[in-house]
């Protein structure tokens, strides 16, 4: 069994949100679900002070004078609380969201350019395969599907929609297989900490 | 109530009790399960050893302690390629504050296996573990809240996107291996691996500092996040891609060095089982009662 306390702490913990099992409004339940979500923001708090504020702060106090500007910036953001001075909180805003469409416009292209050119694949000769034609065939009946302009009862359009759909469905049916096995991975994890390193059962 | 009604108003605490036996026996009794060697892990392999030897390598432990059976594996096992390859490695993150500590551990944890000699000073910047030490081998610069603009500033700007500052709050320049780092760019790294549980994650790194820094990416994912990244790897966009606890368990029995990942394996294959039952039940009631629902 082991010595450390956080040991004892995660431990213990893990147990009391396992109480769930029992019972749906069990009170050690509950209490531990309030201490994480409070644990979390005071982490959260202290960590934006450390990480953030006291940097800018100390580099402001050793002269570094333009890192006013963003805590400025960020500080008109609560201006919106006045009737009177609540353009000032818009400003801020439009800054911000001016940012994030140039630098998504500047830095995202390249990904879907390559994503793009991924799907352009060798049917015939060398490099050809049966795998690239059947990605090749599902990847258009999947763009078919999303084709809402068109008429959708057309024979050609009705029925490579269809196939699109049974290959978005195989798709997310991977995908949910997997999100399970991910929820074993997560309780394996807990059942291996209070085993393993907790109790040295195993 | 036919037996289909039933089944399908099932307290779903009575799935959750049943997947909990099947994880307590697993781990309490468990039985060995081979994890073969996939043509895709092995590219995970092939990537790190086939850096330049001596050359750095940025690690991106973007996941927090919700993901760690699944991606904590995942760090040892590319950390014990790279150290046996000679690399270095700095660590950091964007996204996720508690990242770059649990990346400490496991890298610090591989650093052990490697030299077969156990860490002094762990959890701190004086760690030695045999001849790799800290500062020298590996540097964790910690998490730099900000997402893809920091991971973009850090591609140009490493000194000032970090702010001078490892996890510790040590100066960079203090350390041998960090003191001349620009950026996470070609310059200066031969390779990029990031951990992935959503974002920022591959994608992010991809965009902000692999392709205009000119990085190859490897990425490592929860077994969750598998099929979508499957299309980046299938167009080349990611050199490597490792999946889930399996990704890891495989690489920790070719390595010999058994841990978390190898373990969760009997898990995982009684899981499978579970889903399949659990479908094909779920299918069943979904037949049996549609009819019976519209009436």
């Amino acid at each position: 069994m082991s010595m450390n306390p956080q040991d004892w702490v995660a431990g213990l913990v893990t147990l009391a949100l396992w109480t769930w099992l029992i019972d749906r409004e069990s009170v050690i339940f509950e209490f531990v679900q309030y201490l994480y979500i409070g644990l979390s923001f005071a982490y959260s708090i202290a960590l934006n002070y450390a990480d953030y504020l006291r940097p800018v702060l100390g580099k402001i106090g050793a002269g570094q004078l333009e890192y006013i500007i963003p805590i400025v910036l960020g500080l008109m953001i609560y201006a919106r609380y006045t009737k009177r001075l609540d353009f000032l909180g818009r400003w801020s805003l439009s800054f911000f969201v001016g940012y994030g469409a140039g630098y998504v416009l500047a830095f995202t292209p390249a990904v879907f350019l390559g994503q793009l050119s991924g799907s352009f694949f060798h049917l015939w000769g060398k490099g050809g395969s049966l795998n690239n034609w059947i990605l090749f065939l599902l990847l258009l009946a999947s763009i078919v599907y999303f084709f809402f302009t068109v008429n959708r009862n057309n024979g050609f359009i009705k029925h490579t929609s269809a196939l699109g759909r049974y290959a978005i469905m195989v798709f997310l049916g991977a995908t949910f297989g997997a999100t399970i096995l991910y929820r074993y991975s997560l309780l394996f994890g807990r059942v291996y900490f209070v085993f393993h390193n907790w109790l040295h059962f195993v | 109530m036919d037996f289909a009604q039933r089944l399908g108003k099932l307290d779903p605490r009575w799935i959750w009790a049943i997947v909990m036996v099947i994880v307590f026996a697993s781990v309490l009794a468990p039985v060995s399960v081979p994890v073969p060697m996939d043509p895709q892990t092995q590219g995970a392999i092939n990537y790190i050893n086939g850096l330049p030897k001596g050359s750095n390598l940025f690690l991106a432990p973007e996941y927090s302690p919700g993901s760690y059976p699944e991606l904590d594996p995942q760090v040892r096992v590319i950390s014990i390629l790279a150290f046996q390859h000679g690399l270095h490695i700095v660590i950091g993150d964007s996204g996720f504050a508690l990242g770059p500590q649990l990346a400490e551990a496991q890298v610090e944890a591989a650093a052990a296996f490697v030299t077969g000699k156990a860490c002094t000073n762990p959890g701190t910047p004086q760690t030695v573990c045999g001849d790799l030490k800290y500062g020298v081998n590996w540097v964790n610069v910690g998490y730099k809240q900000g997402n893809g603009p920091t991971e973009n500033n850090m591609e140009r700007n490493f000194q000032t996107a970090t702010q001078g500052v490892d996890f510790y709050g040590q100066p960079l320049s203090g350390y041998p291996l960090s003191k001349d780092i620009q950026g996470v760019n070609s310059k200066y790294f031969s390779g990029l691996w990031v951990e992935d549980t959503g974002s920022p994650g591959c994608q992010e790194w991809l965009a902000n500092a692999a392709i205009p820094g000119n990085l190859p990416l490897g990425c490592g994912v929860i077994i969750m996040e598998g099929p979508t990244h499957a299309t980046f790897y299938a167009a080349g966009q990611y050199k490597a891609l490792l999946v889930g606890a399996r990704g890891a368990g495989a690489i920790e029995e070719k390595l010999k060095a058994p841990g978390l990942g190898l373990a969760g394996q009997e898990t995982a294959m009684f899981a499978s089982i579970l889903i399949v039952i659990a479908v094909i039940a779920g299918n069943y009631v979904y037949f049996k009662t549609k009819g019976k629902k519209a009436a």
